[in-house]
């Protein structure tokens, strides 16, 4: 017989099941990783229920725990994260933050408005890692900073800053390929 | 304010984050500059059409799984 906590319990952490699976597939990149990594999650949970205070954080705890799981078995098999930076994305996230916003707003840019989900789903995939988690669980999972602070083990001024930052990589990208599509320079 | 501060403070306010008190000052701003107007604009339709397309459904078979290792926990 199942304890009321115990039922409350699984009841708030199911409640994240779909949140989770999406966040497993930015992290995994295929659904049969994902699928693995969230049962992982779930299981890492249940071993540290008691840590868990009902009513609580429910999303910020079981996403911090994924993000350990995945950690954990990126290092057991000894091998970077996907979505590696090219070098001129990487020089991108090095360049202050007033040149990032030389790209615009100007007339070229109103490309913008019609963004397909490929653009999208690219543009994320080649931000650099510490930016694509940012803006992820940011705009995406839609947490606060003082909750991506505490998955991500990162100070909240560091969030806002990649957040930031992060937002205007992604934006630059998609006008610079919308821009060549339509025939810009 | 200046544009360099709406720009800071624009990102905050997608995302959720502008204190109350610091959101009239940023809407003053962008009523009068265009540039900024835009900007902002731009900045929350991508926010936007990101999380629409990133939304995902687990599996039944998952959602099958996940139940499974609660009940025999």
């Amino acid at each position: 017989m199942k304890s009321k906590r115990r039922k409350i319990f699984e009841k708030e952490v199911l409640g994240h099941l779909d949140r989770l699976y999406g966040y497993a597939m930015h992290l995994c990149k295929n659904g049969e990783d994902a699928s693995d990594l969230v049962q992982d999650t779930y299981l890492n949970a249940l071993k540290s229920e008691k840590q868990y205070s009902i009513g609580t954080n429910a999303g910020a705890w079981l996403f911090t725990i994924m993000r350990n799981t995945f950690l954990n078995r990126i290092r057991r098999m000894s091998r970077k994260p996907a979505g590696m930076a090219g070098e001129w994305i990487e020089q991108m996230a090095r360049e202050d933050v007033s040149e990032l916003r030389k790209h615009g707003p100007d007339p070229s840019v109103k490309c913008l408005d019609n963004l397909l989900k490929e653009d999208i789903a690219r543009a994320i995939e080649d931000l650099p890692d510490e930016f694509k988690d940012t803006v992820i669980l940011c705009d995406v999972q839609g947490f606060s900073y003082a909750d991506i602070a505490t998955i991500l083990d990162i100070p909240i001024g560091t969030v806002r800053s990649r957040i930031h930052r992060g937002r205007l990589i992604l934006r630059n990208l998609l006008a610079d390929w919308k821009n060549v599509a339509m025939g810009g320079s | 304010m200046t544009c360099e501060d709406a720009h800071l403070n624009m990102h905050d306010y997608i995302s959720g984050e502008l204190a109350a008190e610091q959101q009239k000052p940023l809407m003053d701003h962008m009523d009068e500059c265009p540039n900024c107007r835009e900007f902002f604009r731009q900045t929350a339709n991508i926010q936007t059409t990101m999380r629409d397309f990133m939304q995902y459904k687990a599996p039944h078979e998952l959602q099958n799984a996940v139940s499974s290792i609660l009940a025999n926990a």
